[in-house]
């Protein structure tokens, strides 16, 4: 584990901006929102990670920014990853790892839907758990509802 | 006097055999009562609680009672789950899709007022928003003793209908029946 | 000769006998065959992640009861064991053996529902009735101990709220002794019946590099030939103390996910069997402040409920409350491989293969 975490970061330089092991067999790697689809598929690839299995996708909002995390474990080693990076609110893009990880799909899916995140690449971003004609992203901080009157539409964002 | 009773009063012996007086009102409403179909339509954790009421313990069958998929064969419609804004139009959809006698019973805190997801900007609060109700029976989720309860006090309610009631004449006023999670209404 | 036919796409609607809640799927076939297959999901969206944002820590664990209802406990132990690695709490030894046996008793009465379920999707309706007889008998004892009957809430941040009943493990030895008979007699009524076995060999097959690729869990991979369970991988609580097996079968059909569960229910009758032996004596729950405020951060945890891998992920930055909670449901990511299995099936064995994945809407919707 050891010499793998040095030739990933050898291999990134400067775009792992903090890393931490955690635990004997987790580690958890802080990175530039660029080099997010680099950074999956080398860990998909390289033979001393073989990172073969999704585990989750998903994003935060902390109020001020986006939050990005994936979590990831191999078969073959049995050591999981997690990957964390963070993304503006004025641009909430972030490249799509559909076509390396299909189990992300339906994650990236759910992330655009309820906050609005772009995922550059994806085959089919749009909502999945919301009505499709949905207005705003609920589980942002600053979304705001009133009761629309109507007990079959829901609450309508305000603003 | 409940409408066996009834019945029995009008049984007259003859010789040959047995006549049998009686109102067709009366039959019926204790056919109507004792067979009433309900509509698979379980949405989340009080649908368990309908399938384990049907199941090996908690007979349904002996009142009668078995489950039919499609709405149109349906008289009864068990809403047993929380209701949401997307789910909505399908379940008033369904609603009307079923023939005339229909009834509702409103299972579980949340098709009754919404249940702990009061707070929840997808939820509808209370399937009563779009659907006249019937039966309201409260729990999270109900025993299967609580639901046993409110379709036989549902079945109560039918054995006193009058055909004239159903027929387009002026409908009194129903007054839902409350079925509290803690014991009978008395 | 050739056939002239056209296409068409049709609608299983979200009520539907055998959707196992309210799922939709919009079929395009050919005939008998499927050729795509699109499930539109969030009939039962609650927005929950978002309401758990508003509260403090402890009060989110009733909310965990219903997501995936059918094993309430493995959701409250998920939920738990992520707040107890954010704040690092410890948990007492006697506390770890009653979650464990609450677990196993959790995970047969879920397997029951599945056959149960199963069996009626095909056709075989008695095995409904048995299935739940069996599970009457399990909520029986679940409810003893905890006071419900399918929400239970009874884990606590630091342990179980209340030590277990006097004679409860007689009674569930009672019940594991009664219950290995029964597993036989299912035998006897689905897998030794050969139109069971016509209707489910070679069904539904998920080789294991799709299965990989995916995320799918439980049972799903497990009947593909990867031994992936959260049990023997994480080993958390008392699963590294118990000896039991993980049954893993290589056809990836419908028939070896069936096979896995049936002998998942043997196995946790091994580990009940154990855990009662070995549980120690002491106390159950860890005391904690009365507002919790743990450490900013982000944790997550795995649990192996009957559905998969069921994680728990939360973001703290010191307050009451948590700024995000994450539940990666297993359902959710085992579904969005049914487009892939029904690719070229026929439409007779849609419902098998649906069945077969055992989803709850409530955690794929949250």
């Amino acid at each position: 584990m050891k010499e793998a975490i040095e030739n990933l970061l050898q291999h990134f330089g400067e775009a792992v901006t903090a890393w931490s092991q955690v635990s004997p067999d987790e580690v958890r790697f802080t990175i530039c929102p660029d080099k997010w689809q680099e950074v999956a598929q080398y860990l998909r690839d390289d033979p001393q990670w073989q990172m073969d299995y999704p585990a989750d996708l998903t994003v935060w909002d902390t109020g001020q920014e986006f939050g990005v995390y994936l979590r990831l474990w191999s078969s073959v080693y049995n050591h999981n990853v997690l990957v964390l990076t963070t993304l503006s609110r004025e641009r909430p893009v972030i490249a799509s790892l559909a076509q390396l990880y299909p189990g992300v799909n339906w994650h990236e899916r759910e992330m655009y839907d309820m906050y609005g995140v772009i995922f550059d690449g994806h085959p089919n971003l749009k909502r999945i758990l919301l009505p499709d004609d949905w207005e705003g992203f609920p589980f942002r901080k600053d979304y705001v509802a009133e009761p629309s009157g109507d007990p079959l539409r829901g609450p309508q964002p305000v603003n | 006097m409940g409408v066996k009773e009834r019945l029995e009063k009008g049984l007259i012996k003859v010789p040959g055999g047995t006549i049998l007086i009686a109102k067709i009102s009366d039959l019926m409403a204790w056919a109507r009562k004792s067979s009433l179909w309900s509509l698979t339509f379980g949405l989340s954790c009080c649908a368990i609680e309908m399938m384990a009421t049907a199941a090996s313990r908690y007979d349904l069958d002996r009142f009668g009672m078995f489950f039919r998929a499609t709405p149109r064969q349906a008289d009864v419609m068990i809403v047993a789950g929380w209701v949401s804004v997307k789910m909505a139009p399908f379940i008033k959809r369904l609603y009307e899709q079923m023939p005339e006698p229909k009834y509702v019973i409103a299972m579980g805190g949340c098709a009754s007022a919404g249940g702990p997801y009061r707070d929840s900007i997808t939820i509808v609060k209370g399937v009563d928003q779009f659907v006249p109700v019937d039966v309201y029976v409260y729990g999270c989720p109900p025993r299967p003793e609580n639901l046993i309860l409110g379709i036989l006090k549902l079945q109560e309610r039918i054995r006193e209908e009058h055909l004239a009631e159903k027929n387009g004449l002026p409908k009194p006023v129903r007054e839902p029946i409350i079925i509290p999670e803690t014991g009978a209404t008395g | 000769m050739e056939i002239l036919s056209q296409g068409m796409v049709i609608n299983v609607g979200p009520q539907h006998p055998s959707t196992h809640g309210v799922l939709r799927l919009i079929l395009a076939l050919d005939g008998e065959q499927i050729l795509a297959c699109e499930p539109v999901i969030g009939y039962l969206h609650r927005g929950l992640e978002k309401m758990m944002e508003r509260r403090p820590y402890r009060h989110n664990i009733p909310f965990t009861d219903r997501l995936d209802y059918l094993a309430a406990l493995s959701n409250n132990l998920g939920i738990c064991q992520c707040i107890e690695r954010l704040g690092a709490v410890e948990v007492p030894e006697r506390a770890k053996y009653i979650r464990v046996l609450l677990m196993e008793l959790q995970r047969i009465a879920s397997h029951l529902v599945f056959l149960g379920t199963f069996g009626t999707d095909l056709g075989a309706t008695t095995m409904f009735l048995y299935a739940f007889r069996e599970r009457e008998m399990v909520l029986d004892l679940l409810e003893e101990c905890t006071g419900a009957r399918l929400t239970y809430n009874w884990v606590r941040v630091g342990g179980v709220p209340d030590d277990l009943p006097e004679g409860f493990g007689q009674k569930v030895l009672d019940f594991i002794k009664l219950f290995r008979q029964r597993i036989d007699e299912y035998n006897q009524l689905l897998t030794r019946n050969r139109i069971f076995r016509s209707r489910t060999r070679g069904i539904g097959v998920l080789p294991k590099e799709t299965a990989l690729a995916y995320g799918c869990s439980g049972p799903v991979i497990r009947g593909s030939g990867v031994p992936y369970d959260i049990r023997k991988v994480a080993l958390y609580e008392v699963y590294d103390r118990v000896e039991f097996e993980v049954p893993v079968f290589e056809q990836g059909d419908v028939w070896a996910r069936y096979l896995v569960r049936m002998e998942e229910m043997r196995q946790s009758c091994r580990i009940i069997e154990q855990v009662i032996r070995d549980m120690p004596d002491g106390p159950v729950l860890t005391k904690l402040p009365k507002i919790f405020k743990p450490p900013a951060g982000i944790a997550y945890s795995r649990v192996e409920s009957p559905r998969g891998e069921l994680s728990f992920m939360m973001v703290s930055d010191g307050s009451p409350n948590p700024v995000r909670v994450h539940i990666r449901a297993p359902s959710f990511v085992n579904l969005s491989v049914l487009p892939r299995l029904l690719e070229g099936a026929k439409v007779a064995d849609l419902v098998a293969i649906l069945g077969s994945l055992d989803i709850v809407l409530g955690e794929i919707d949250r």
